[in-house]
C-alpha cells in the first residue's frame, strides 16, 4: 500500500517539479517565436532528464550513497572540484532566476515592484528550510504544484492544431532566424536537464531512505513524473504559439505572460498563471538552495540532512542560508527575472558533461550497483546523452552570443 | 634504518621505471593487508598496482580518464601489473623504481 | 579478474567518508600518509582531514595561498588539519569508522564555530523537526 502512495507522490512531484522559471520562460519564448516547431527540443529534454533521474535514483537506492558522494569517492578531489565549480555556478545562477520568478509573480499579483519582494521571498524560503523537513519541502511543493495542471487545460481550450503539433516532435530546421532558433533549442535543453534536478533527486532518495525495492517507484517517478511535467511545459509552448505568435509578440518581460492563458481561460487564466509561476518557482528555490548545500556538504564529508535540526549540521545549514539570501540580491536590485533566466539556461546545458559522463563508469560498476547495473537500453541512452552534452558544451557560448535575446 | 613519511597522493599517478630506466606504468592502486597486533591493527602495503596504457598514455594523467580507459581495457592496450612491495624502491618518492627489470616483472605476471 | 584480498587504498580508503565513535560524520579522508622504512613494507600511518589538505591535492599554489590565509587568520599555516593515526580505524565499509570523538578534531573547528556563534543564536535551530 505504501508503495502506491510513494508512486503517487513521485508523479505529483514531477508534475509541478518540471515547471519552473526556466521551462516557463524558454517554452513561452519558443512558442511565440517559432510556434510548435521546438516541441522536439522539449521532448528530447524530458526524455534525457527521465533517464538521468532514473539512473541517479537507482544509484542512490542501491548504494545508499548520493551521486555527489560517489563523484568524490570514485573520481578523486581534482575531478570533483571541477564538477563542483561547474554545478555550483550554474545552480546559483538558476537560483537567482527562480527567486526573480517568485518576485515577478508577486509583482503581477499585487502591483508592488518585484525588487521589493526578492528579500522577503528569500527569507520565507529560508524559514521553510530552517524549520521544515525534507518531506515537508518535497510534499508541500508537490501538492501546491498541481495547480500547474491549469496550463494543460488552458492549452486544450485554445484549440491547437493537433496534427501540426504532432509533426513538431520531429526535429526540423527553422525557416528564419536560425541563430535564435538553435539558441532557444539549447535553452530548452538546459532548462529541462538542469544538473541540480538529478543531483537533488539522488540526495532525496537517500533522505527518504530508499532501498533497491524502490526500483519501480524510481522508474515511475522519473519517467511518468517528468512526462506529465513536460506536458505542462508543452502546454506553454502551444498556448504561446496560439496567443502570441499570430500577433508577433516578442517576449522580453515576464509580465507579458500574464495574458497567456486569458483567452482560453478568461480572467482566471491570469491568476492561475501568476499562482503557478509563484509556486513552481518557490519550490525550485527551495530545491536549488538545498541542492547547493548537498553538493558542498557531501563533497567535503560534512554532516548533512534537511531532516536534522540546523544545530546538528551547522556548515550545511549555513550554506543554504547564505545561498538563498545572496541569490536574492540581483532580483532585489531590479534585474529582470527574464534576463537572469536567459543567461543561465544555456550555461546549464554547457555544464552537463561533468555530471553526465561520470555516470557511464558508475552505472556499470558492479561493486557500486551490484546486479542493478545499467541494461543496454540505459547505456545507449546514457552514451547518446553524453554525446549530446559534449556538443552542447561547444555550441553554448557561440549560441548565447549570437542568439541570446 | 631510515623512515620517511610519504603522502599517498604523491605516489598515485607517478610513473614507475625499472632498473634499466624503462617505463613500467603509473601507480593506480595500493593493496594493503591487515596485520593484527595486540596494540591495534596495522595496515601494511602488500602490493602496488601499476597500469600501463599503451596508446592512451599521454591522455591519462587524470583519474577520470584512467577510469574510462580501464573500462575500454584491452582494446587500447591497457595492462595492469601487481608489484609486491619488496620489488618497489621508494627512496625517491617522486620517482618510484622497480628493483628488478620489466622483463622479470612480466615473467612473474605470466606465472 | 584476480580476487582482491585486502584493502584497496585508493578505491576504498582515499576520499571515503569518516564517522566518529557516535556515528557522526567528521569529514572525508582528504589525504593519507605512508611510513616507508627500508626493508619493511610501507605502513599506512595517518589520515589527514581538512580544507588545507584538500587544497594540497589540487596543487601547490592553492596550498600556499590557503596557508597564507590561515596564517593571517589563526597564526598557523596548518590550522584546522586533523591528523588521525590509522590505528584509530575500527572498520572500513561504505564509510570508515574511527575511534575518535568529533569534538576533538581540529578539522571540525568551522562546524563548531558556526554552531556556537551563528546557528545556535538563530531561533529554531534546536527544536526537533517533525
Amino acid at each position: 500500500m505504501k508503495k502506491w502512495v510513494e508512486i503517487a507522490l513521485g508523479i505529483v512531484t514531477g508534475i509541478g517539479g518540471f515547471l519552473e522559471v526556466g521551462s516557463i520562460a524558454t517554452s513561452a519564448q519558443a512558442g511565440s517565436e517559432f510556434r510548435y516547431q521546438l516541441a522536439w527540443a522539449l521532448a528530447l529534454g524530458v526524455i534525457s532528464l527521465a533517464f538521468l533521474m532514473e539512473m541517479t535514483g537507482r544509484l542512490a537506492a542501491v548504494s545508499k550513497r548520493t551521486y555527489v558522494d560517489l563523484l568524490r569517492e570514485h573520481f578523486g578531489m581534482r575531478f570533483f572540484l571541477v564538477a563542483l565549480i561547474a554545478v555550483f555556478v550554474v545552480s546559483f545562477m538558476v537560483l537567482m532566476a527562480e527567486i526573480g520568478g517568485v518576485a515577478t509573480a508577486l509583482q503581477m499579483a499585487t502591483g508592488i515592484a518585484s525588487a521589493w519582494w526578492a528579500i522577503p521571498v528569500a527569507v520565507i524560503g529560508w524559514m521553510v528550510l530552517w524549520r521544515g523537513t525534507f518531506g515537508i519541502v518535497e510534499q508541500g511543493t508537490a501538492t501546491l504544484g498541481l495547480l500547474a495542471i491549469s496550463f494543460a487545460i488552458g492549452a486544450v481550450k485554445a484549440h491547437p492544431d493537433w496534427g501540426a503539433l504532432g509533426g513538431a516532435f520531429i526535429p526540423s530546421r527553422p525557416t528564419a532566424n536560425p541563430a535564435r532558433y538553435w539558441y532557444l533549442a539549447v535553452s530548452i535543453l538546459g532548462a529541462s536537464i538542469s544538473p541540480y534536478l538529478y543531483l537533488f533527486y539522488s540526495a532525496g532518495a537517500v533522505e527518504d531512505g530508499w532501498t533497491p525495492d524502490y526500483r519501480s517507484v524510481n522508474r515511475i517517478t522519473a519517467g511518468l513524473g517528468n512526462l506529465f511535467g513536460g506536458t505542462l511545459a508543452l502546454a506553454v509552448i502551444v498556448t504561446a504559439a496560439l496567443v502570441f505568435a499570430p500577433a508577433h509578440v516578442h517576449i522580453d518581460k515576464f509580465e507579458q505572460l500574464g495574458s497567456l492563458f486569458v483567452s482560453p481561460l478568461g480572467r482566471a487564466g491570469f491568476w492561475l498563471f501568476v499562482a503557478t509561476l509563484c509556486i513552481t518557482c518557490f519550490g525550485a528555490t527551495l530545491e536549488i538552495a538545498l541542492s547547493i548545500a548537498y553538493l558542498i556538504a557531501q563533497g567535503f564529508g560534512w554532516e548533512w540532512s534537511e531532516n536534522l535540526r540546523p544545530g546538528r549540521d551547522s556548515r550545511f545549514s549555513t550554506v543554504y542560508t547564505v545561498a538563498i539570501i545572496v541569490a536574492a540580491i540581483p532580483a532585489a536590485l531590479g534585474i529582470s527575472a527574464l534576463s537572469l533566466t536567459n543567461m543561465s539556461m544555456v550555461l546549464s546545458a554547457a555544464s552537463l558533461p561533468f555530471t553526465v559522463i561520470p555516470l557511464i563508469a558508475l552505472m556499470n560498476d558492479g561493486k557500486v550497483m551490484g546486479r542493478y547495473c545499467n541494461g543496454w537500453i540505459s547505456n545507449i541512452a546514457l552514451v547518446a546523452i553524453s554525446m549530446m552534452s559534449i556538443v552542447l558544451f561547444f555550441v553554448s557560448l557561440p549560441l548565447q552570443l549570437k542568439g541570446g535575446g | 634504518m631510515t623512515s620517511r613519511e610519504v603522502p599517498v597522493s604523491q605516489l598515485i599517478g607517478s610513473m614507475v621505471r625499472d632498473t634499466d630506466g624503462r617505463k613500467v606504468g603509473r601507480i593506480e592502486e595500493l593493496l594493503a593487508r591487515i596485520e593484527l597486533h595486540e596494540h591495534g591493527n596495522d595496515y601494511v602495503v602488500a602490493e602496488f598496482h601499476v597500469g600501463e596504457y599503451g596508446l592512451l598514455e599521454a591522455l591519462t594523467g587524470g583519474v577520470f580518464a584512467r577510469k574510462l580507459a580501464q573500462r575500454i581495457g584491452a582494446v587500447v592496450g591497457y595492462r595492469r601489473f601487481r608489484i609486491p612491495w619488496e620489488w618497489m624502491d621508494l627512496s625517491d618518492p617522486d620517482h618510484p623504481r622497480l628493483n628488478h627489470t620489466r622483463a622479470e616483472l612480466e615473467a612473474r605476471a605470466e606465472s | 579478474m584476480d580476487p582482491i584480498d585486502g584493502v584497496q587504498i585508493v578505491h576504498d580508503v582515499l576520499d571515503a567518508c569518516l564517522t566518529d565513535r557516535k556515528g557522526r560524520k567528521v569529514g572525508r579522508v582528504d589525504a593519507l600518509t605512508l611510513t616507508v622504512t627500508d626493508g619493511a613494507p610501507p605502513r599506512v600511518s595517518t589520515i589527514l582531514i581538512g580544507g588545507q589538505v584538500r587544497a594540497g591535492r589540487i596543487g601547490n599554489w592553492l596550498l600556499r595561498l590557503r596557508g597564507a590565509i590561515s596564517a593571517m587568520m589563526h597564526g598557523d599555516r596548518d590550522f584546522g588539519v586533523s591528523r588521525v593515526p590509522f590505528s584509530a580505524v575500527r572498520g572500513i565499509g561504505d564509510t570508515i569508522k574511527l575511534d575518535v570523538d568529533a569534538a576533538e578534531l581540529p578539522s571540525g573547528h568551522l562546524e563548531r564555530w558556526l554552531g556556537e556563534h551563528i546557528i545556535d543564536r538563530i531561533p529554531g535551530s534546536h527544536g526537533e523537526k517533525k
